[in-house]
């Protein structure tokens, strides 16, 4: 659906990314990760043909974006980090400029706006001029702006940021939401959102691909490298944390601030039956075992990642 | 089309339903209204007759042209001068700023419509306020009698001259993502239009002396205000709002331009 061939993006002497290579999918939710200036928003901003790249091509369902823009960008909703919304404009106005600006039929606009609102809760506040809208509000309303053609591609950047965590939550249901219906890339620097609503990540750093796996090769990665296990007891007992040690593979058992919860850091190569080991050497101790997780960290993942990258 | 009128009239709609756009025509027809008036008393008081008493007179009829029409006509174009940049500004300096200018870039449209759009939407308001200046002479039609002729030809060369500082005026909003700079500039611009004759003075070339009489704006509103409806000025006028137009779709679309 989506193919970049070596794209770069020269600001005067500063290259903001370099050589990006990646294909996204039909029906593909993608996560575009990385930290703060890594180039994200330029490539986003390139994907929707707001801004051409110094070298390179971009092909939007087969056809190149530069060369034949009108078709290509038909298929694309873009949400940018602040929601391009005119506040002296009600939702409905606002959704039914969107949509004859975005070439869908006069008959039908009404249709789609009333289907964006709804995808979005937006139907309440309908009447509403945007300038009152809270942020959140603001944000749906730009999402709804995105989805009013109901374009096959979906380009979201950032749709989270400056969010109170109650709108966090309701964008990122409403991604989710959309999952299946749309091929969606979803940019941003907050890792638990791409877990919540992605199957794959492309994480890009200083501009350039870092790496671009799906969420369970992350996963395996992750094993790979520094592991970590979080045990829950109903009883501490001092001599747990130095029992647990003795297990071969367990570098570190610390206790952590709530008195019941002890931290098993694990060397990378500890083969899959530590977890047993460790459940056992808990029974042993009759400290009570109430809970064992080993939790999948993108976040880890993605500081190993730039770490492994630097060095 | 359907995308075009769209954006016009989602722009014409964003400058006439401001307070903005409300102050400033309560402006213009204040100071018009102040004017007009005045000067037709006068007219009276110098004529020895009272407006009501012109009716059928039709030898007075080109001296109310002359020492009220041409005034007010005078005093609408330098309030316009100053307005239209105004009226102007929001359209692209705005979208930039609030980055509503991304919907508009990553929209199927292409900059030409865009352009098109936005000038008309300019255009229409700064129409509305040339006719709210032409409703003076028209009332005045009511008590005096005059050939509307003249005033007709004059106002055609107004709204042309309106549609150059029209596209004056979003060429210096796509320039900028300062409103008050775009205002600036426009103003800038339009002044400097009036004063591009200036330049025959210093020169001995004939033929430059004629290529900048010829873009001289007040060498062509000259035959406008005398009756004259010259084809090469109304050529003139268009292909000048079409080139301020052109430079604008360039501004537009070099933001997509690749930079080696």
């Amino acid at each position: 659906m989506i193919e970049v061939h070596h794209i770069s993006k020269q600001y005067g002497s500063r290259l903001a990314i370099k050589n990006l290579n990646f294909k996204i999918n039909k029906g593909e939710v993608v996560g575009f990760l990385g930290p703060n200036g890594a180039g994200k928003t330029t490539t986003m901003r390139i994907l929707t043909g707001c801004m051409a790249p110094t070298s390179g091509e971009v092909y939007i369902d087969g056809e190149d974006i530069f060369e034949h823009p009108i078709s290509a960008k038909n298929k694309i909703g873009y949400l940018p980090e602040t929601p391009p919304v005119y506040g002296d404009m009600r939702v409905e106005q606002y959704l039914h400029y969107v949509a004859l600006l975005k070439n869908s039929p006069k008959q039908k606009v009404k249709t789609l706006a009333h289907a964006a609102m709804e995808k979005t809760d937006l139907l309440p506040s309908r009447k509403r001029l945007i300038q009152n809208l809270s942020k959140g509000f603001k944000q749906r309303v730009g999402l709804a702006g995105a989805l009013v053609s109901d374009p096959e591609i979906l380009i979201l950047d950032e749709p989270t940021i400056g969010l109170d965590p109650n709108q966090v939550i309701e964008i990122r249901q409403l991604i989710t939401g959309l999952k299946g219906k749309h091929t969606i890339i979803l940019s941003t620097h907050i890792l638990p959102e791409v877990q919540a609503s992605c199957d794959r990540v492309l994480i890009i750093k200083e501009g350039q691909m870092a790496a671009q796996e799906s969420l369970s090769s992350l996963k395996e990665k992750q094993y790979q490298g520094h592991r970590t296990i979080t045990v829950r007891v109903k009883k501490i007992t001092e001599r747990l944390p130095e029992s647990l040690k003795t297990i071969q593979g367990v570098t570190e058992a610390c206790l952590t601030a709530s008195q019941d919860i002890v931290q098993v850091s694990i060397e990378a190569q500890a083969g899959p039956t530590i977890n047993e080991q460790i459940a056992k050497k808990v029974i042993e101790s009759k400290a009570g075992l109430m809970e064992l997780n080993e939790s999948f960290s993108l976040e880890e993942v993605f500081l190993q990642l730039t770490r492994n990258k630097k060095s | 089309m359907r995308q075009f009128i769209n954006q016009w009239l989602k722009d014409f709609w964003q400058i006439v339903y401001n307070p903005v756009f409300f102050i400033l025509a309560g402006l213009y027809c204040a100071i018009l209204g102040f004017v007009f008036p005045r000067r037709l008393f006068e007219f009276a008081l110098v004529s020895g007759v009272s407006p009501l008493s012109q009716r059928g007179m039709g030898n007075n009829a080109y001296n109310i042209y002359e020492t009220v029409f041409i005034n007010h006509l005078s005093l609408s174009h330098l309030l316009l001068l100053f307005i239209v940049p105004i009226l102007t500004m929001r359209l692209i300096a705005e979208e930039k700023k609030l980055r509503t200018f991304d919907l508009l870039m990553t929209a199927p449209i292409t900059s030409t419509k865009l352009v098109l759009g936005k000038f008309t939407a300019g255009y229409s308001a700064a129409i509305l306020l040339v006719g709210a200046s032409f409703l003076f002479p028209l009332l005045t039609g009511w008590i005096a009698d005059f050939s509307f002729s003249l005033l007709i030809s004059s106002y055609i060369s107004i709204a042309l001259l309106v549609g150059i500082y029209t596209a004056i005026g979003l060429l210096s909003s796509a320039l900028t993502e300062s409103i008050m700079l775009s205002v600036f500039m426009g103003i800038a611009f339009n002044v400097s239009l009036h004063f591009i004759s200036v330049g025959a003075q210093f020169t001995d070339n004939n033929i430059y002396t004629a290529i900048l009489q010829y873009l001289s704006v007040s060498s062509h509103l000259e035959g406008f205000f005398r009756g004259n409806i010259v084809t090469s000025s109304i050529i003139f006028f268009i292909l000048t709002i079409g080139f301020f137009l052109f430079l604008t779709q360039r501004v537009i679309e070099s933001t997509r331009w690749r930079t080696h």
